[in-house]
């Protein structure tokens, strides 16, 4: 048993793989030798985690997997508890389908991170690519709970169909965010692309920079909703989040929407009325 | 014992199990959290016939609430765990969702005994209401016309204890008075009690039971009575014309072990005769606090 599990990576990795076996939970009850064993997959070739990683440690739920990570995927997919630290940006699916756990990237994360997403934290440090929180493709269902933060920018569609839990960008999100959402909480702290909360059920979209409303959605008041409050303590002291000195003090013009489904969801755009 | 030349009884204070619940209200201001407070812990002094006990444990400033607003928070205690969630439902509904710009929390967290609160409430909002769940804790949002009330979901319930006291024997009403206001500022804003009497403070202690009124629940505590000295048996010393009463709630003994010595200290002023406790023999609760043993210090507070 060692404080933590160890994966450097050992040259520039040139063909995506897919390393879903790479969590705390597989590596917790292995030892270093037996880590090294597990399969990594270079489409439906097998390789050897070993080849591609130098593995210091074992029998540990704190992981810490460092290098040039892009070309890999579905890093911590599934994982329910520990602690993942990647350091380098990484690939498609990070965090996918993870259930519970910390996963900390301290780089940018590309397509599909967090993707059907059920528990745990995603604290993405950087950037990340489109579908953030999302489902798959013609997924009934994205995210159903947890939480992610992202502390650069993120890309299209994030949060679409999510059922559950919270997204936080702090800089600007691409277009179509929470799209045909059910439920749950989008939360951008710059600017929202064109066309958010399209087809939404019951999510919740907050917005602190500019955003287009759809006139899919209707004008409700201009107000301080209280859940906004408790949101910004809880993301400012316990995800150390920092934020604007007249953040907490906003206001937001709420939009009921889109009453192309059940009308039920909301954006809250950020009023410059006082 | 004497503390500054007053005497410190043999006795104790009897004291019952109840069940606690703290109460968090927030507001935009300090002043609408405290109006909220004081309504909802108004009608409240004793069980026997308010239901509940309840007072202010101490104001909140913004970075001990969840909100970041200031707040107040609030201790209430009933007998069972069944009543204390209908009060709750009852005085958060009808003064803290009705009073301006406040919101309400639960203050025990960490208790695993939850009941729902919120999840009551909400159908105030006749299905517009929604919930969002906030870093694991559920909080329903009720639209109300200036905006929104939230209520987090539930509440923590836990094993608290009431009935602490001590009584203040004095020269005079105003010596006695005197020392018990000096008692119950030393004692506000101690953490886990209350005092949910007017102003902390209690004159008419009471008895279990009648002895002319054999149906009544209690009746006035004659052997403090100065009045009917002659005509009773009396506890009072001579030279004793007025006693006061200190109640306390708490959500543990040391919180009102440790109470009850700031307030017996704070009230051992000139004209105060004897600090003295209201018991039943021993027989009736399980909590028994030895005042001289809190004041010297060799029970747990």
């Amino acid at each position: 048993m060692s404080d933590a599990v160890t994966l450097t990576l050992r040259t520039t990795v040139a063909r995506r793989l897919e390393a879903e076996s790479i969590t705390p939970d597989a590596l917790a009850t292995l030892d270093a030798d037996a880590i090294a064993r597990l399969p990594l997959w270079d489409g439906p070739q097998p390789v050897p985690l070993g080849d591609v990683f130098h593995v210091r440690g074992g029998m540990s739920s704190r992981v810490r997997v460092a290098g040039d990570l892009a070309m890999i995927d579905a890093i911590g997919a599934g994982m329910t508890t520990g602690e993942l630290h990647v350091e380098g940006p990484v690939g498609r699916y990070v965090g996918t389908r993870m259930g519970g756990g910390e996963l900390h990237v301290i780089g940018d994360a590309a397509y599909g991170a967090g993707l059907e997403m059920t528990g745990g934290l995603l604290d993405i440090a950087g950037n990340a690519g489109d579908r953030l929180g999302a489902g798959r493709l013609a997924a009934a269902r994205g995210m159903s709970g947890g939480e992610i933060i992202v502390r650069g920018n993120a890309g299209a569609e994030i949060g679409a169909t999510m059922r559950r839990g919270t997204v936080v960008v702090a800089g600007n999100a691409g277009p179509r965010a929470g799209t045909g959402m059910i439920a749950g909480n989008v939360i951008v702290f710059g600017s929202a692309g064109e066309d958010p909360g399209r087809f939404n059920k019951r999510g919740t979209i907050v917005v602190y920079g500019s955003v287009s409303v759809s006139p899919t959605y209707r004008y409700d008041c201009t107000y301080r909703p209280p859940h906004i409050a408790v949101t910004l303590v809880h993301l400012t002291s316990r995800r150390n989040l920092s934020v604007d000195g007249d953040v907490p003090a906003a206001r937001f013009r709420r939009y009921s929407g889109d009453m192309a489904e059940l009308g039920r969801g909301e954006i809250l755009a950020r009023s410059d009325e006082r | 014992m004497k503390i500054r030349g007053v005497a410190i009884e043999d006795t104790f204070a009897e004291a019952f199990g109840m069940r606690a619940a703290r109460v968090i209200i927030t507001a935009r201001d300090p002043r609408w959290a405290t109006e909220a407070a004081r309504e909802m812990t108004g009608f409240a002094t004793s069980v026997i016939a308010c239901k509940v006990e309840a007072g202010i444990e101490r104001e909140l400033s913004p970075a001990e609430t969840p909100d970041g607003r200031p707040g107040v928070s609030v201790l209430l205690f009933t007998m069972d765990s069944d009543s204390l969630a209908k009060r709750l439902i009852e005085r958060i509904g009808q003064t803290v969702l009705t009073c301006v710009t406040t919101a309400c929390f639960d203050g025990l967290p960490n208790a695993p005994d939850r009941m729902a609160v919120g999840r009551s409430l909400r159908v105030f909002g006749d299905g517009f209401q929604s919930s969002k769940v906030i870093g694991g804790t559920r909080y329903w949002r009720i639209p109300v016309m200036e905006g929104e009330f939230l209520v987090q979901e539930s509440f923590g319930r836990v094993n608290g204890v009431g009935g602490g006291n001590f009584l203040i024997l004095a020269e005079s009403d105003a010596a006695a008075l005197g020392a018990a206001e000096a008692a119950v500022t030393a004692m506000r804003g101690m953490p886990g009690v209350v005092l949910p009497f007017p102003g902390g403070i209690v004159r008419s202690g009471s008895k279990v039971g009648g002895t002319r009124y054999v149906k009544m629940i209690a009746t006035t505590n004659d052997a403090f009575a100065p009045t009917v000295r002659a005509v009773t048996t009396s506890s009072l010393p001579n030279g004793v014309n007025a006693a006061l009463e200190i109640v306390l709630d708490g959500v543990d003994v040391p919180s009102i072990a440790a109470a009850m010595r700031t307030g017996i200290d704070a009230a051992c002023h000139p004209g105060v005769h004897t600090i003295s406790a209201g018991n039943y023999g021993g027989k009736l609760g399980p909590h028994h606090f030895h005042l001289r043993q809190i004041m010297d210090g060799s029970t747990a507070a």
